[in-house]
């Protein structure tokens, strides 16, 4: 039995319990079966480690439950971010990192045989020459150090560009990564620019924020760098249960995002059967790149051409287009703010006067069941809905029913 | 490139600023402290016998009791990683980025970065239900006055504004900014402020950025001792919404995913097969929950407070009234 680690090797061994501890909250010991007992303990603590305050139990009949809960709107940078800064090391890992840019940073370059020296000189401490040199190559590779060869010999030097240095040509940029760790994609490498120069957010707090979607921020890497390669991927997608997994393929085109719920989508097309799908993010474990395709273009074309008849994420079925038709009672001089709504949420689709307070809404969509919920959003005010997926109609008649039976409406 | 590495870690930084101060030694407590306030709670714990017995080999214990650094790094910090480079050079396409910095200077930021082709770039993501009606990123006024509203909360500095209230009308404000919030899916700014009357009275208010027509920096000094927190950090409503959550249609996971971003605390009901769900919330957001709720159907079903439960009943009946009742399908 090995003595119990703070730090992990592994992400993903971490990503799963998180995401439970978080977007559940509600899973008790017990609940927790996917490994043993003793991993939950682990697990839990190390959560525990990260999250601080965030992290909160309450006794249940279940037993006791741990739970991850905050305000979004109200935390200056998202406290997941702990997730990623959580990576184990040697103890020769940091004695070199610490070293390394110590010599480094009194020297222009420096050969590795030097450095070698140099190191050992300072540390006390006997490094081999094939270890620095495997240090330095990892640290070229992450973009730390540059190498250049003169002669037979291998020089090092500090990579030039320094966030200080961005600073000088446009102060502005501190607030910006301020500003872009909370509202754009892969969030936690501004964190880590932040981190890096004790820069604290003080400015900006983010209003439906969701947080946990930095847990599956390495898939999304690895697809945005085949979209940018116009690679087709591999991918191991698992069913909404999490029990089941399968392998999909597909030429990856765009990553679709709801700002509402925070759930992002990896949208594919699937040359074989010629259509377009989309996976959500969060059950894709691994993401393999394996091969060019010449044809991206082609489909980021066709996609745009259609992505006005996407609501969601749904192509929809064999009959592709579908019409939404919803009738609204509005009071046009008390309830404009609902126009505004509607022209704002509505992409796009058509809004007539019928008559004094009554307004039709239309849109042709691929999938009208995307666009359900939405629609009851105007519960109270919707006269009349009409469409050509009787399915989708139907639920919905089917639903105020059994919301009036449900909260005993006479 | 990899997201995670050792390098980013919340060791390495906490070591790195512990070197820098270690430069003209450092007591076993302040050690302490440092890695008490910086790392994680329990890291102290794991740290401290690595660093203090010598076994990294980075600090050094002098007679005068204190710990040295060996590494000299002054007023250092570590290059920038290529990932690093590559997420800021994916912000300089950003459709909001000079509201931070000005044309020139991001001609001069893509020049430092000419190497590093962006990490990601804006078309790579469809953003499916943002709002329609975002700020307007490349207006000149608006970009001009987000620039003073920001330089106004980096300085603590007091604005006067003229603002375009909800009736269209220009309306002139003193406030004190406290923050600026931004939400992706209205994609808008707001300004966290408080307001002052000239009878000395303040008020916590919120300001779509967008309807600020001009901005002018005033003297800071009425302001001084506002307690923000009495007004942005405590408008929690007393009583939590009670949801109960049926299995039906995903529900609950649907459910946790939708207000992930408010606080809340879920247990489940074994007896009854059901969930219980209770949502802390600002009053401010009432009427966006309550439409939320409403769009999930009958899979979940409010049972509290009863304020908003009435808001709930009232529209369903208002619906079942607008002769859809005898519709059963």
């Amino acid at each position: 039995m090995g003595e119990f680690n703070e730090l992990i090797r592994n992400f993903d061994k971490i990503r799963d319990y998180m995401r439970d501890f978080y977007i559940y909250g509600f899973k008790s010991r017990n609940d927790f079966n996917r490994k043993s007992a003793r991993t939950y303990d682990n697990e839990k603590r190390r959560i525990e480690s990260y999250m601080g305050e965030y992290m909160k139990w309450s006794y249940t009949k279940s037993g006791k439950n741990s739970f991850i809960s905050m305000d979004c709107s109200k935390i200056p940078v998202n406290p997941l971010y702990s997730a990623w800064k959580s990576k184990a090391f040697t103890s020769n890992d940091i004695m070199l990192h610490f070293y390394l840019l110590d010599i480094l940073n009194s020297h222009a370059k420096i050969a590795i045989s030097q450095l070698t020296d140099e190191i050992c000189e300072k540390s006390h401490q006997t490094f081999d020459i094939q270890t620095v040199r495997n240090k330095c190559s990892e640290y070229v590779s992450l973009g730390l150090l540059k190498s250049d060869k003169q002669g037979k010999s291998l020089y090092y030097s500090l990579s030039k560009e320094s966030f200080d240095g961005l600073l000088a040509i446009a102060p502005g940029l501190a607030a910006a990564v301020s500003f872009y760790q909370g509202s754009t994609a892969l969030g936690e490498i501004g964190n880590y620019i932040m981190d890096n120069h004790t820069i604290e957010n003080t400015l900006f707090n983010f209003k439906h924020y969701y947080v946990a979607h930095t847990l599956e921020d390495n898939v999304l890497l690895d697809i945005l760098s085949s979209i940018r390669n116009k690679q087709s991927i591999e991918f191991e997608n698992y069913n909404e249960a999490g029990n089941l997994s399968s392998t999909s393929y597909g030429i990856p085109l765009r990553v679709f995002v709801s700002s509402a719920t925070g759930r992002r989508y990896l949208c594919i097309y699937q040359p074989r059967i010629r259509r377009f799908f989309t996976y959500r993010l969060d059950h894709i474990k691994s993401v393999k790149a394996i091969g060019f395709c010449e044809d991206t273009d082609k489909y980021l074309k066709i996609l745009d051409k259609n992505i006005d008849k996407v609501w969601g994420v749904g192509f929809g079925g064999r009959s592709r287009m579908e019409i939404v038709c919803m009738k609204l009672y509005i009071n046009e001089q008390k309830e404009h703010y609902l126009l505004e709504r509607i022209a704002r949420e509505g992409h796009g689709g058509e809004v007539l006067r019928l008559s004094a307070n009554v307004f039709l809404y239309t849109k042709e969509v691929f999938d009208t069941n995307d666009m359900s919920p939405w629609i009851k959003t105007f519960i109270g005010r919707i006269i009349q809905l009409e469409g050509s997926n009787q399915a989708v109609i139907g639920r919905f008649y089917n639903d105020i029913n059994r919301m009036k039976e449900m909260y005993d409406i006479g | 490139m990899d997201l995670f590495s050792e390098v980013y870690g919340c060791y390495y930084t906490v070591i790195a600023r512990l070197l820098e101060k270690a430069q003209e030694g450092i007591s076993k407590g302040e050690i302490e402290t440092l890695i008490n306030s910086q790392a994680f709670c329990d890291s102290a714990f794991h740290l401290l016998p690595k660093l203090l017995s010598g076994e990294w080999n980075l600090l050094e214990k002098k007679t005068d009791g204190r710990y040295y650094a060996l590494p000299k790094l002054t007023n250092f910090k570590r290059p920038m990683t290529t990932l690093e480079k590559a997420w800021l050079k994916a912000l300089f396409l950003d459709k909001r980025i000079l509201l931070f910095v000005t044309n020139t200077e991001l001609e001069a930021l893509n020049t430092a970065l000419s190497d590093v082709e962006p990490l990601y770039y804006p078309e790579n993501f469809h953003v499916f239900d943002s709002a329609a009606d975002g700020d307007p990123y490349d207006n000149e006024e608006y970009i001009q006055n987000f620039r003073l509203v920001l330089k106004a909360c980096i300085h603590r500095q007091g604005i006067c504004i003229a603002y375009e209230n909800s009736k269209q009308k220009q309306v002139s404000r003193t406030l004190f900014p406290y923050k600026i919030t931004y939400s992706n899916r209205d994609d808008k700014f707001r300004l966290l402020g408080v307001l002052t009357a000239q009878n000395g009275e303040h008020k916590g208010i919120t300001l779509n950025l967008a309807r600020i027509r001009s901005v002018t920096l005033v003297d800071a000094l009425p302001f001084r001792n506002i307690d923000f927190m009495k007004y942005f950090t405590q408008s929690l409503n007393s009583e939590p919404i009670l949801l109960e959550i049926s299995r039906e249609r995903k529900a609950l996971e649907r459910c946790m995913l939708q207000f992930a971003s408010w606080e809340k605390q879920t247990e489940y009901d074994e007896e009854n097969d059901y969930y219980i769900c209770k949502i802390f919330y600002d009053k401010q957001d009432e009427t966006e929950l309550l439409i939320r709720i409403l769009s999930f159907g009958p899979v979940i079903k409010v049972l509290g407070p009863e304020g908003f439960l009435n808001q709930v009943k009232e529209r369903i009946r208002n619906q079942y009234q607008l002769n859809l009742g005898d519709r059963v399908i």
